[in-house]
């Protein structure tokens, strides 16, 4: 082997793996990603059951329930009602009325069995994905109505 | 008055280091020493006046002087002093102003420590650092000032975040940001390097310490970042995958990969231009750590110094730096020599190797964390990238990596043997396959990957103690020959050793607790009995706690464990009185290598608690890992042949010889 | 004084360190002329090596190969030296004095246009001032509620007591205390406003049930009764009861008796409402403005809270009305004129550039 042909051998190899990483990424990217619904979303789009999702809107008043560890609450977005199941225990700044971000899959009955709630550390938190949507129900309503 | 002159001392720090700045760039070609002497003094007297006006803020902090605003907005009278004083960094202003701190403190030290440095490259390298100084405290005093007063007074504060009243906060943002700002070091030199057109093996000599420093602080950053989120959030978890982790995870990556090039670069006059653009792209990914997630535009479970409004000065100010940097780099890298030739199978090419993978890996985290945004810039999709796509592609990515990682420091420069070091490495490969069969046959779980990313880590671990083990000729001379060149093996040998070693481990922890770990969540009356992974949990009720600036609930269980001992736990929900902010205290036992994990959730009916449990077996491993690395990396700086920049000799010796 | 006197010695302390820095020549430079910066560099590295290996710490045929790449490293610098990199000497004389000007000149002005140097420190503990007003207010409360609990139907009592919870924010108490004042001394339409009020701050400023009944009310009790009207005509409005709103607006309206506080904020609750009427599509923004203008009403009609106030600021600064802002914040600082108690209002006002006029305190 020359220099030269060692050299592009070198590159070569360089290059496949650089290709072979880069699939990678774009099939975990295809495969991997959860898409944020509001509760509209998963209405209007179908969701099928056991595809995991990101579910966000507010907590609607009153609807909290706790039967031992399990705890039932109602996501809205002002328009639709979706309700969720979680196992285990709420983050401390879960409160009524308040945005919040579930992980989980709609289950066959129509209620969402969440895998993970999250909260952030401060008071006045509420997630950017859940004022996003919560934006495009109000714009969505008004189109429709106007 | 010392609010004001903290405040007067920030700012003639900034206008000494935007005029050194000047002066430096300007003059940096004149061959006399006179404008490396001003930019040393400049760096010293900035790092003074910064550290003046730091112990200005703790010092209000301290004595609760709510006339400063931060300090109005950011504690309380009522908290325990450590506390008072991390406040002080607990928010974007106070942080920006430790993050400024450091920075210039680096720069004391290359100039402390510069002496030996030519002096245009001294001269450079001091102007470059004045000039993230000026940017940075200039951006601080500007937008965000932590001085700014409130007239009149108010007589009590608002209280420091409760969840970041923990000796965390003590610890961890300073080590973290001593690993970001480090690799500023690296960049100046880099930038300097492209300018100057110095760009040798001297240079990679005189860089890699700074490299070192940065890294081994990075790494024992993110780790403490890692167990305080662990045992403070209270979600049993240690990785989230979360934007502000990756965001300090990528420098990492990156900076592992430079910490070796530099290597390559310093033995062997090669792989210069990479070498270089990973000093920049280091410290471009420590800057988009800090700032890219208190601009506001990525949302993460750990923001606590997040400002949107000041999010556009951030980003200009990030892509003047890094655009800039990358121009120069474009504009020069053309203009330099190429290194030393080697084939395929050598060190270097080992080390190339192990470049290519970490950045890949940092390339793929960066993807993943960007993707969301640019989904959302393009087509209006809001989709968040979890643990699911960082788990598949950094770990495919990662797994060739530790494949190949105990070959590299047994192949020789230049031209190496595989077969002959795959003969060495034999006994390590048979024993790592033993240990991992033995250890998954003990525990028996069905979960596929575990075995073989087991046998990833101890392949690692105990290719490290082969390479040790080698150097010393054990088992092949006499054990007192054996024991003497043990003793006698530099300090940068055993410190490779032991941060591979510590790579093993916390790779084993990582498999480890993912497969075995155990979890129950189930509502408990007191007396009730809850069994997890062997261990017998009884709950015996709860009753009323009061520190100085809280309440709440504080619950009781006695556990026992398989062996019979028995302690007792006490999970907490606190309320801090100031801010009525609710928090869960997490009671963590350790057992052993492995640890039990309580939450007590809200009581319910009848003293009935939700509480939940998990068994995280080998967890520590994790942490044990990381600091095995930290310690390796002070070990190699404590090397005094590293920190005089001399060139290794047997290089030399082998280039003579060729 | 004092403090200006230190400014300008530590100013001054590290333009003279800057200086003579610079102008310091090289002390242990034993040659006549300054040395080659980079040939002193190397004779540097050439001390430590030959300090190392005198000490042992590096060995000699490390000493010997660290010897020979710096002599090679220092052939290949003179042969790459490109020439002329002496020139003028006098470039860093003119410019050094310049330079440590210009340092002091944007120290100075950096400082003048963002310092308080008129502000002292306040430590707590040396602080002499600690309101005494909220302790005497807390000792009050506890002496009139122990002497209600004795004499419960001292109507009297109940009367001062219960603004005094509304103004603390304990609106739970203060609504206990109205229904108590319209048990005893039966219903009048203030009264009625007053426990409407309190109900409706309780429920987080929404009116809707009882409160709401309570305003109708008291409303219908005195023909010119002006609070319950505001309170019916901000509802309507914040329900998007456009039509309701107009015809209620409309009728207070015609109550005022010449330029009343309320007056100006009445009309804007009333134009929007009108333009909401109009407008075939309502856009977002006059729903929120809406709310915030039956806030805004309510204030200037019957005082809040300090966190009211700071709420209608902080709304007015979000929809960038910031004259009206300015307006609401003067108007909270006559309600409130305790600095201790209006900390955040302050902050908010600070952060935002409105003006805290007068110096009321």
């Amino acid at each position: 082997m020359t220099r030269k042909q060692k050299r592009l051998a070198v590159i070569g190899g360089l290059g496949a793996v650089l290709a072979l990483a880069a699939t990678l990424i774009f099939i975990a990217l295809r495969d991997q990603i959860v898409f944020f619904y509001s509760p509209s979303d998963v209405k209007e789009r179908a969701v099928a059951a056991g595809t995991a999702i990101r579910l966000g809107g507010l907590v609607k008043d009153g609807s909290i329930e706790r039967i031992g560890e399990t705890n039932g609450f109602i996501v809205t977005d002002g328009e639709t009602e979706m309700a969720v199941r979680f196992v285990g225990i709420l983050p401390d700044l879960f409160r009524e009325g308040q945005g919040v971000v579930v992980e989980g899959t709609v289950g066959v009955d129509g209620v969402f069995a969440a895998t993970n709630v999250l909260a952030k550390h401060d008071e006045n938190y509420m997630p950017k994905e859940v004022v996003d949507a919560l934006k495009q129900r109000g714009e969505w309503q008004r189109e429709g109505g106007g | 008055m010392t609010i004001e002159l903290g405040h007067f001392a920030l700012i003639l720090a900034f206008a000494i280091a935007s005029v050194s700045a000047l002066v430096g760039l300007t003059l940096w070609r004149r061959s006399d020493s006179r404008a490396a002497l001003y930019l040393q003094q400049a760096a010293i007297l900035q790092f003074l006046l910064i550290a003046a006006a730091f112990a200005a803020l703790i010092q209000a902090f301290v004595t609760s002087d709510f006339s400063l605003l931060l300090a109005f907005q950011h504690s309380h009278s009522d908290q325990p002093l450590i506390y008072r004083i991390t406040a002080v960094w607990g928010n974007h202003e106070g942080s920006m102003l430790l993050w400024v701190l450091i920075l210039v403190a680096m720069g004391a030290a290359v100039a402390a420590f510069g002496r030996n440095l030519p002096r245009d490259l001294l001269t450079l390298v001091l102007a470059f650092q004045s000039l993230l100084a000026a940017a940075f405290s200039g951006f601080t005093i500007f937008t965000s000032n932590p001085f700014a007063r409130l007239a009149p007074a108010p007589f009590e504060g608002r209280d420091l975040n409760p969840i970041l009243q923990d000796i965390g906060l003590a610890i961890h943002p300073p080590l973290l940001y001593i690993g970001y700002v480090g690799f500023s070091v690296c960049f100046s030199f880099a930038l300097a390097a492209l300018i100057s057109g110095r760009i040798d093996a001297a240079w990679a000599r005189w860089v890699r310490p700074w490299t070192l420093l940065s890294w081994t602080f990075l790494t024992l950053g993110i780790a403490m970042g890692s167990y305080w989120a662990y045992y403070e959030l209270g979600w049993g978890g240690w990785w989230f995958w979360d934007p502000v982790e990756n965001a300090s995870f990528m420098p990492w990556l990156a900076g592992t990969a430079l910490l070796h090039s530099a290597l390559v670069m310093e033995k062997r006059n090669a792989l210069k231009i990479w070498t270089i653009f990973l000093a920049i792209i280091t410290f471009s990914l420590s800057l988009l750590g800090t700032f890219l997630v208190r601009s506001g535009i990525l949302t993460s479970v750990h923001t606590f110094a997040s400002d949107p409004t000041r999010g556009l000065v951030i980003l200009a100010l990030l892509a003047c730096f890094i655009g800039a940097a990358f121009v120069l780099f474009a504009l020069r890298a053309g203009s330099l020599r190429a290194g030393g030739l080697f084939a395929p199978v050598s060190r270097e090419g080992a080390l190339i190797l192990n470049n290519l993978l970490l950045a890949t890996a940092t390339a793929a985290v960066l993807v993943g964390t960007l993707y969301p945004l640019l989904l959302d810039a393009l087509t209006g999709r809001t989709i968040s990238v979890g643990a699911p796509f960082f788990e598949l592609t950094f770990g495919a990515i990662m797994a060739p990596l530790l494949v190949i990682l105990p070959f590299g420091p047994f192949l020789a420069w230049k031209r190496g043997d595989f077969v002959a070091v795959a003969q060495r490495l034999a006994l390590a490969a048979g024993l790592a396959l033993f240990v991992a069969i033995l250890f998954f046959a003990l525990s028996g779980a069905s979960v596929s990957l575990a075995p073989l990313g087991l046998l990833l880590g101890f392949w690692v671990a105990f290719g490290a103690l082969a390479d040790i083990a080698d150097r010393a000729r054990l088992f092949r001379a006499d054990m007192g020959t054996s024991l003497r060149r043990l003793f006698g093996l530099p300090r940068t040998a055993w410190a490779t050793a032991i941060a591979h070693f510590g790579i093993g481990v916390t790779v084993i922890g990582i498999v480890s607790t993912s497969a075995w770990e155990s979890e129950l969540v189930t509502a408990m009356q007191p007396g009730a009995n809850a069994t997890v992974a062997g261990y017998t949990i009884q709950f015996d009720g709860i009753d009323r706690t009061e520190g100085q600036n809280f309440s709440g609930e504080r619950g009781t269980f006695t556990i026992t464990s398989p062996g019979g001992g028995m302690r007792t736990a006490h999970p907490e929900r606190r309320t801090y009185s100031a801010s009525g902010m609710p928090t869960t205290e997490a009671a963590i036992e350790t057992y052993g290598l492995s640890q039990l994990y309580l939450q007590l959730g809200e009581p319910g009916d009848a003293g009935t608690s939700v509480v939940r449990i998990w068994h995280k077996p080998y967890i520590t491993l994790i942490w044990l890992g990381t600091l095995l690395m930290a310690c390796a990396g002070f070990l190699s700086l404590s090397y005094r042949r590293l920190r005089i920049g001399a060139p290794k000799p047997s290089s030399a010796r082998q280039e003579a010889a060729v | 004084m004092v403090f200006w006197i230190l400014v300008i010695i530590v100013t001054a302390v590290a333009c003279a360190a800057l200086y003579y820095a610079a102008m310091r020549r090289p002390v242990n430079a034993a040659a006549p002329a300054a040395p080659d910066a980079t040939t002193a560099h190397f004779r540097l590295q050439l001390k430590e090596i030959v300090a190392d290996s005198a000490s042992g710490r590096l060995g000699q045929a490390e000493a010997l190969a660290a010897r020979g790449e710096l002599a090679r490293e220092l052939l290949r610098m003179r042969s790459e030296k490109p020439g002329g990199t002496q020139e003028g000497t006098g470039r860093l004389d003119r410019l050094l004095p310049l330079s440590v000007l210009l340092v002091a000149v944007l120290a100075f002005g950096a400082y003048g246009f963002l310092g308080s140097p008129q502000l002292p420190s306040l430590p707590l503990a040396t602080r002499t001032d600690p309101a005494p007003v909220g302790i005497d207010l807390d000792e009050a409360i506890l002496r009139v509620e122990a002497q209600l609990k004795k004499t419960p139907e001292d109507l009297r009592g109940w009367t001062v007591i219960a603004p005094i919870y509304k103004q603390l924010g304990r609106f739970a108490a203060a609504s206990r205390a109205y229904r108590r004042i319209i048990e005893l001394g039966g219903p009048s339409a203030e009264s009625e406003t007053n426990l409407g009020e309190a109900l409706m701050l309780a429920n987080g400023g929404n009116a809707e049930g009882e409160p709401l009944e309570l305003f109708r009310s008291a409303a219908a009790r005195d023909q010119r009764h002006l609070r319950s009207r505001y309170y019916l005509a901000s509802e309507a409005t914040r329900l998007g009861d456009y039509e309701k709103a107009v015809e209620l607006w409309n009728e207070l309206l015609a109550l005022a008796e010449g330029s009343e506080d309320w007056v100006a904020t009445a009309q804007r609750g009333l134009s929007m409402a009108s333009a909401a009427l109009d407008g075939d599509s309502l856009p977002d923004a006059s729903a929120i403005e809406g709310m915030v203008e039956g806030l805004a009403a309510r204030l200037a009609a019957s005082g809040g809270t300090i966190e009211e106030w700071t709420r209608l600021v902080r709304s007015r600064l979000v929809l960038g009305q910031i004259e009206t802002a300015q307006a609401d914040y003067d108007a909270a600082r006559r309600a409130y004129p305790d600095a201790a108690m209006r900390a955040e209002l302050d902050v908010l006002a600070a952060d935002n550039g409105l003006l805290s006029t007068e110096a009321s305190n």
